[in-house]
C-alpha cells in the first residue's frame, strides 16, 4: 500500500481555490454569446449537426461540475500480479512517450488555466483544470518506475463532483508530487506578472540577445554603435530581419501563458512547452472520447469465457444506458465481476468499461477516506456505495456530492 | 480576433463532429477479432487524426502548417507511413529544431515564417482543445445521466 500514502501525502498540494465566482460569470457570458437556452435532454444521434453545436457550446458552460472528471489514475495493485506486462504498457501508456516531460507540462500550465489567465478560454476553466488534472495524474501514473504501471482514467463520465471534493483524489506518484510544486510558484509568478511583455531594457543579456532591435529603440549605446554601420545591405538586411522575429516574438507572447519572459531563448522554451502541452490535450482527449448513440466500447458478456469466444458475441454497450453504478448491490456486483473479467484479458477495455459507466478504481484507502469524508459531510448519502473486492474498492463516482 | 475564433470553433465543431459520427456509426470495425484494448487505441489514433485533420481543413489552407498537415495525413492514409521530414532548414539545433519538430511543416521554413505559422497553430491548438473538451464533456454527461 505504499503508492497509496504517497498519493495521500501528494493530494495535499492539491487543493486551488475554487473559481465559481468567475465561473458564473463565464457562465453569463456564454449566455449571452449563444444566446440563452440550453438543455439537458439531448439526442445526439437525432439532432441536426447545428443544434448539436449549439448544445455542445452552451452545454459546456452550463454543466461544467456534473460532467467534471475527477482523475483518479492510480497505480493499480494488479499491477502487480500482471507481473509488468509490458504489453499493457503498450496499449494504454504507449501514448505517453516521453512521460516526466509530460508530467512537467501539465503542472506548469494547469496553474496558469487556474488562474484564468487565458482570455480565450473562459468558459471552460474549470473544464480545463480538471483536464490538466488527469493529465498530470495520467503522466505521474504513467511515468512511475515500477514494472508496469497502468493508468486508470476515471475520465470523463464521473457525473457530479464538487470542487473541493475533486481536490480530495490525490493519485500522484511521488514522482508527480515533486513535479507539482514547481508547478505551484510557477502558475503564482505567471499569473502576477501577468502577459505584459516587459521592455528588454533591464536586462543583462540584452548584449548578446538577438532582440538588439527592440532594445535599440531603449538607447542602448552599444547596439546604436553597431548600427552606425548600417548603410552596409547585409546588415540592413540582417536588421529587418531581426526585427521581424522580435515582432513575431511579442505577438506570441501574448498567446502563451506564463510569458513574461524577456530572453529570446526562454520566450522560445516556453512556446514550446505550451505547444508540447496542447498536443498533449488533444492526444488525451482523443483517448477519453465516447460513442455517439452508444460507446464502442466492447463488452465481454457473461457467458463469454475470453476473447477466444470470438468477435460475434462482443456487443456495444453502455452509452444509453441509465446511470445504474448508485443502485443495488447486484448491478455492483455484476459491475465487478465485468471488470474482473475484462481485466483478465486487456486493461484497456476493462477501463474503457468503467468509465463508460461512470466508474473509478481507487485503491481501499483512499476510498475509506472520501466515503468518511462524504459521510462526515452528509449523514444521508444515499448514492454512495463502495463495494470493496480484494484492494480495490469500486466506486461509483457519480455518487458523490453534487454541487 | 474574436469572431474569426468564433467563426473558426464552429467550422471546426462541425467537421469534427461529422468525422465523429463517422467513426462511431460503422460497425464493420469494431466487430472484428482484435482485442478490446487494441480496438480501443485504434479508434482514439483515428479520433485525433480527424480532429487535427478537421481543424486543418478549417483552418484554411492559406497557412503553411495546415498545407503540412493535410499532406502528412493523405500520404498517411494511402498507408505509405513514413515520414518524409524533408530538411530545408538542415535539421538546426536547439530550441528553433525543436519548435520546427513541434509545428507541422516548420523543417522548411525560416525563423520569421515559423513563429508566425506557431502563433496561429497555438490559436488553432487552444480552439480544438476546447471543443474536444466540450464534446467530450457532453458524450460523458449523457451517457452517465
Amino acid at each position: 500500500m505504499q503508492p497509496c500514502s504517497r498519493e495521500m501525502a501528494a493530494g495535499g498540494l492539491n487543493s486551488p481555490t475554487t473559481t465559481t465566482p468567475s465561473h458564473q460569470f463565464q457562465l453569463h457570458d456564454l449566455h449571452q454569446i449563444h444566446g440563452g437556452h440550453h438543455t439537458h435532454h439531448f439526442d445526439p444521434s437525432s439532432a441536426s449537426a447545428d443544434d448539436f453545436l449549439d448544445q455542445i457550446l452552451s452545454s459546456a458552460a452550463s454543466s461544467p461540475w456534473s460532467s467534471a472528471a475527477a482523475a483518479d489514475l492510480i497505480k493499480s495493485p494488479w499491477a502487480d500480479l500482471a507481473a509488468g506486462d509490458s504489453t499493457h504498457d503498450d496499449n494504454n501508456n504507449g501514448f505517453f512517450n516521453d512521460d516526466p516531460a509530460a508530467i512537467n507540462l501539465a503542472s506548469k500550465f494547469r496553474h496558469h488555466q487556474i488562474n484564468g489567465g487565458d482570455t480565450n478560454n473562459n468558459h471552460n476553466n474549470d473544464n480545463k483544470m480538471m483536464l490538466q488534472q488527469q493529465l498530470l495524474m495520467a503522466s505521474a501514473a504513467a511515468a512511475a518506475g515500477d514494472g508496469a504501471p497502468l493508468s486508470l482514467f476515471n475520465g470523463f463520465g464521473s457525473g457530479s463532483i464538487q470542487p473541493q471534493q475533486h481536490f480530495h483524489h490525490p493519485a500522484t506518484q511521488g514522482a508527480g508530487g515533486g513535479a507539482m510544486q514547481p508547478g505551484q510558484s510557477f502558475g503564482a509568478g505567471g499569473g502576477q506578472s501577468g502577459a505584459a511583455a516587459s521592455p528588454g531594457k533591464s536586462q543583462p543579456q540584452a548584449s548578446g540577445s538577438t532582440g538588439g532591435a527592440a532594445t535599440a529603440s531603449q538607447g542602448k549605446p552599444r547596439v546604436r554603435a553597431r548600427r552606425g554601420q548600417a548603410t552596409d545591405p547585409h546588415s540592413i538586411a540582417e536588421r529587418l530581419r531581426r526585427e521581424r522575429i522580435a515582432e513575431r516574438m511579442k505577438s506570441l507572447q501574448e498567446l502563451v501563458p506564463n510569458a513574461n519572459k524577456t530572453d529570446k531563448a526562454s520566450m522560445l522554451d516556453e512556446i514550446i512547452d505550451y505547444v508540447k502541452f496542447l498536443q498533449l490535450q488533444v492526444k488525451v482527449l482523443s483517448m477519453s472520447r465516447l460513442g455517439g448513440a452508444g460507446a464502442i466500447a466492447p463488452l465481454v458478456t457473461n457467458d463469454m469465457s475470453s476473447e477466444g469466444g470470438g468477435g460475434d458475441c462482443i456487443q456495444a454497450n453502455g452509452g444509453s444506458n441509465p446511470a445504474n453504478g448508485g443502485g443495488s448491490e447486484s448491478s455492483m456486483t455484476m459491475t465487478e465481476q465485468q471488470v474482473a473479467k475484462l481485466m483478465e484479458e486487456d486493461m484497456g477495455s476493462a477501463m474503457q468499461y468503467l468509465q463508460g459507466k461512470g466508474l473509478c478504481l481507487m485503491p481501499i484507502s483512499l476510498a475509506t477516506a472520501i466515503s468518511t469524508a462524504t459521510c462526515r459531510n452528509q449523514p444521508s448519502s444515499p448514492n454512495l456505495s463502495v463495494l470493496t473486492g480484494g484492494d480495490v474498492a469500486v466506486k461509483d463516482s457519480t455518487s458523490a456530492t453534487k454541487p | 480576433m474574436s469572431a474569426t475564433t468564433e467563426q473558426l470553433e464552429r467550422n471546426f465543431t462541425h467537421r469534427f463532429l461529422t468525422s465523429l459520427r463517422r467513426i462511431n456509426s460503422p460497425d464493420s470495425k469494431t466487430t472484428t477479432t482484435h482485442a478490446a484494448g487494441l480496438v480501443i487505441r485504434r479508434r482514439s489514433l483515428r479520433i485525433k487524426r480527424a480532429a487535427y485533420s478537421s481543424m486543418a481543413r478549417a483552418a484554411g489552407s492559406h497557412r503553411a502548417w495546415t498545407r503540412a498537415l493535410l499532406s502528412r495525413a493523405r500520404s498517411q492514409r494511402r498507408r505509405q507511413q513514413h515520414d518524409v521530414h524533408r530538411r530545408r532548414q538542415g535539421r538546426e539545433m536547439g530550441r528553433a529544431g525543436k519548435l520546427r519538430g513541434l509545428v507541422p511543416g516548420g523543417s522548411r521554413m525560416e525563423m520569421g515564417q515559423l513563429l508566425e505559422e506557431t502563433a496561429h497553430y497555438v490559436q488553432c491548438l487552444a480552439v480544438q482543445v476546447r471543443v474536444m473538451q466540450a464534446v467530450a464533456d457532453h458524450f460523458s454527461s449523457s451517457s452517465s445521466m
